[in-house]
């Protein structure tokens, strides 16, 4: 798509994102079917675009990532759909005023 | 000793064999477990079992727990990491794909074979799981397993490459709990001071 590290990256965001509907679906009481459904649909999303996008069994000098570098790329990451997710929430509490 | 160590070297070759014989038959098979053996599924799908376990707990107790784990399990995969890296400064040993009966169907890593790199990583961040998360960690111990067999079959670890990775990842292991029980109060602390600080709200669900 963009390129190994910008792929990566964009993918971690995905997942992760999928991940974080899932587990605040799962901390309220009412766990909400669709919410699981969305958040297992991106994780999968974010895999079948990583995967199915270039080859990705590439070693580090050849283009592929290195463990330090996938390591602060999950990071950021996490830590960006993390923001997302709570912009998000924010968001909808707002419209929900209106 | 030295007829026991060549019986099981030669044992590893054999298992290796058995294993690797099976690649480059289904092309599809092959795609398939080159996913399962390269360095993001497994890894990317453990991780993102992590960041699930840290958010979903909302019971303070519970959350507390569960965290420390998370906080082990990242600790002992830095461990095997650490390990693995000492160990292949003492020790090389040859990739299997450099036999000539060997196929090759992944990249031709360069570093030592023994032990299994990956391997220990994910068993490392598997291990510490199963305490807290019975379920969940048995699922990332299958994932484990699925990567340590694909590493085999695509022709780039021994099976007791892939054995002394799981060495490793117990052995780190072991060391971080021993670790983590002298600094138990300070990261109970840490953890009361995440949950409740203003300033880090922005980092919680």
């Amino acid at each position: 798509m963009f390129g190994f590290h910008l792929d990566y990256f964009i993918c971690c965001v995905i997942s992760v994102s999928g991940v974080l509907i899932m587990a605040s679906s799962y901390r309220r009481s009412s766990q909400s079917f669709a919410n699981y459904i969305v958040g297992s649909g991106l994780v999968v999303l974010a895999a079948l675009l990583f995967f199915l996008t270039d080859d990705r069994a590439l070693n580090d000098y050849e283009g592929g990532l290195d463990a330090n570098e996938q390591a602060v790329l999950f990071s950021t990451g996490s830590l960006t759909a993390l923001l997302l997710h709570k912009g998000f929430v924010a968001l909808k509490r707002r419209l929900e005023l209106f | 000793m030295g007829n026991l160590f060549d019986l099981l070297i030669d044992l590893d070759r054999n298992l290796f064999f058995l294993i690797n014989s099976k690649a480059g038959i289904h092309e599809s098979i092959d795609s398939l477990l080159v996913i399962v053996a390269g360095d993001y599924l497994v890894p990317v799908m453990l991780s993102l079992g992590l960041i699930f376990l840290w958010f979903h707990e909302t019971a303070e107790y519970q959350a507390m727990e569960v965290r420390k784990r998370v906080l082990i399990a990242i600790c002992s995969l830095l461990g095997s990491c650490l390990l693995v890296m000492i160990i292949n400064e003492l020790f090389f040993r040859e990739r299997p794909f450099n036999l000539p009966e060997a196929k090759l169907i992944f990249y031709a890593p360069t570093d030592s074979s023994f032990p299994s790199n990956s391997t220990a990583a994910m068993f490392g961040l598997s291990i510490p799981i199963l305490k807290t998360r019975m379920r969940v960690g048995m699922m990332m111990l299958l994932a484990s397993m699925c990567l340590a067999i694909c590493r085999v079959y695509v022709g780039v670890h021994f099976p007791g490459d892939v054995i002394g990775g799981v060495l490793v990842a117990l052995l780190s292991f072991c060391i971080t709990i021993l670790l983590f029980k002298v600094i138990d109060k300070q990261l109970t602390d840490a953890l009361v001071l995440f949950e409740k600080s203003k300033w880090l709200k922005v980092f919680r669900l």
